[in-house]
């Protein structure tokens, strides 16, 4: 897979302490890939003038040490970093993750609505959904919330009007371009169109994530009893 | 050796300057509301380093000390006495073992910090003893709940230290706010008869506040642009959503959002609008970064900390 961009677009100092990076081609799924090449390519020597980053659809905000860098200093911190990215880009070999998803209706509540909107069966709506392999193309809004895409156009619309208070954990969703699986009870306003029972994060001495940016996902429908099956061997 | 909690609510946390490094898996940073009078505390407590203070959000806060020790109190004040005596902000005080500290709720300003000289032995979540409660980690279980009776907060190092701060330096949270913020993200796309209207017609601070945002009330922005894309969020960010009402995303904010936002609070006026409560007047003004950015060093330098 060829890398997307080799340059930023141009470099948006925020706050004191703040700088956004944007980059061409958003919602490109080589953009995400080398997004979560930039965060490693940048983290890998723990330099001390970086706090931290937080990538997001071709953007990248560095929260960084203005007592220990200058701006011309950062920029080129920035640029060789974005060489290693671009670098570690065209040997990437990575395995696509299996999401098994019950698509019940008893844990599905949004699934006939959707259904109904894009014209389509309830079979065609997961047929599609199973159809095809996403990408991790950002994470955030919760601790592991992966917006993944692109989602087929059929079944593509907008977000509820009016936010659910209380989405279950496991919770597979659709709104827009993308899909994602909520990791922990939250509000949410995504289209509720089925359940895993795969943990999405797992804390230990360190934050495992199940579906990292940039990761090639894939969803396997399951029948209600085998889902039932997994949960409780969980 | 350790502050044994008698009274607490679910607005009153464990908090140190927050947890870096985790952001780009959707791990919110927390950390105090309010830098200042948690710096303050740092400082008059002999150890700018130290770990964790107490976040005391609208009072109602009772402790006992089990060993003599040195302790303040900043931010809000609370009217707090310790076994029975007044016991003002700002300035050291020591406690003997039993004496009960008690603070009611504060007659101006929300927010108030507590913590002792030695700090507290609390066990790291990822390189900090932040609460965060999205995403269920810090606090003294390390599972993000917040303070409750029967808590039990271990001393580290227990000592006794005098310190204050200079009466000047004392912040008013009475005096109406002029919030300074640099125009950023989608400024430009905003119509300049909104910029208009922020900088010149009165907003409040709403009913609908928390640690992760404060949203603000006022005449409403006229023509917000569309929302886009999520991108990511820096502390104070000013995200205003389709209803023209603007609200400063803080310490529990989500990582990523599409509304626009019109620009950064300046760092030293977030916690200043922090300690504002529903209903306080709240004036704005854009202000150049370079000028924010000459403050910060100089807070940073002053205090000898690093976020």
């Amino acid at each position: 897979m060829t890398a997307s961009w080799t340059h930023w677009q141009r470099l948006e100092w925020l706050s004191e302490d703040t700088l956004l990076v944007h980059f061409p081609n958003p919602t490109d799924v080589a953009t995400a890939a080398q997004l979560a090449n930039l965060v490693q390519a940048l983290f890998a020597d723990r330099p001390d003038w970086l706090w931290d980053v937080t990538p997001g659809f071709g953007k990248l905000l560095v929260h960084y040490r203005p007592d220990r860098i200058d701006p011309l200093t950062l920029e080129q911190a920035l640029s060789k970093a974005l060489r290693r990215a671009v670098a570690a880009d065209a040997q990437e070999t990575q395995s696509v993750i299996e999401i098994p998803v019950c698509y019940d209706p008893r844990v599905a509540p949004d699934l006939a609505d959707v259904a109904t909107y894009a014209d389509l069966s309830i079979d065609a709506v997961v047929a599609l959904h199973c159809s095809v392999e996403y990408r991790v193309l950002a994470v955030g809004f919760a601790l592991g919330f992966a917006y993944m895409g692109p989602l087929p156009t059929p079944i593509q619309l907008p977000r509820k009007r009016t936010p659910r208070t209380q989405v279950p954990a496991g919770s597979v969703a659709i709104a827009e371009a993308q899909t994602t699986v909520y990791p922990i009870d939250t509000p949410g306003g995504w289209h509720l169109i089925g359940r895993t029972h795969q943990p999405l994060v797992r804390l230990s001495d360190t934050i495992d994530l199940t579906l990292p940016l940039g990761s090639r996902v894939r969803f396997t429908p399951i029948s209600y009893a085998e889902s039932l099956t997994l949960e409780n061997a969980r | 050796m350790s502050l044994r909690i008698h009274h607490a609510s679910p607005l009153h946390t464990l908090q140190d300057w927050g947890r870096f490094g985790y952001q780009s898996l959707g791990v919110t940073t927390a950390g105090p509301l309010d830098l200042l009078a948690f710096c303050w505390l740092q400082h008059i407590l002999g150890d700018p380093k130290q770990t964790a203070a107490i976040e005391i959000i609208r009072g109602g806060f009772v402790a006992e000390f089990t060993q003599a020790v040195s302790f303040a109190l900043t931010g809000a004040d609370c009217r707090a006495d310790l076994a029975g005596r007044p016991c003002p902000n700002w300035i050291t005080q020591n406690a003997k073992p039993g004496d009960l500290l008690r603070l009611n709720s504060p007659s101006h300003g929300q927010i108030t910090y507590l913590s002792i000289a030695g700090g507290f032995d609390v066990k790291r979540r990822f390189g900090s003893v932040a609460t965060s409660r999205r995403d269920q980690l810090g606090g003294l279980d390390g599972d993000g709940s917040p303070l409750k009776a029967g808590d039990e907060l271990p001393f580290r190092n227990p000592h006794q230290h005098l310190g204050g701060v200079p009466r000047r330096f004392i912040p008013n949270y009475q005096e109406t706010l002029t919030l300074r913020f640099m125009p950023c993200y989608q400024a430009e796309a905003f119509s300049q008869e909104g910029l208009h209207r922020l900088l010149h017609e009165a907003y409040q601070v709403s009913h609908d506040i928390s640690r992760m945002g404060y949203r603000l009330q006022g005449p409403p922005l006229p023509d917000v642009p569309p929302a886009g894309l999520s991108e990511p969020i820096a502390f104070g960010s000013i995200q205003v959503p389709p209803d023209g009402q603007p609200i400063v995303l803080l310490r529990d904010r989500q990582s990523l959002g599409g509304y626009p936002k019109i620009g950064i609070v300046m760092r030293e006026d977030i916690g200043a609008l922090c300690q504002r409560r529903p209903g306080d007047p709240i004036r704005w003004q854009a202000i150049h970064r370079q000028i924010c950015l000459d403050r910060f060093l100089q807070f940073r330098g002053y205090f000898g900390v690093i976020v």
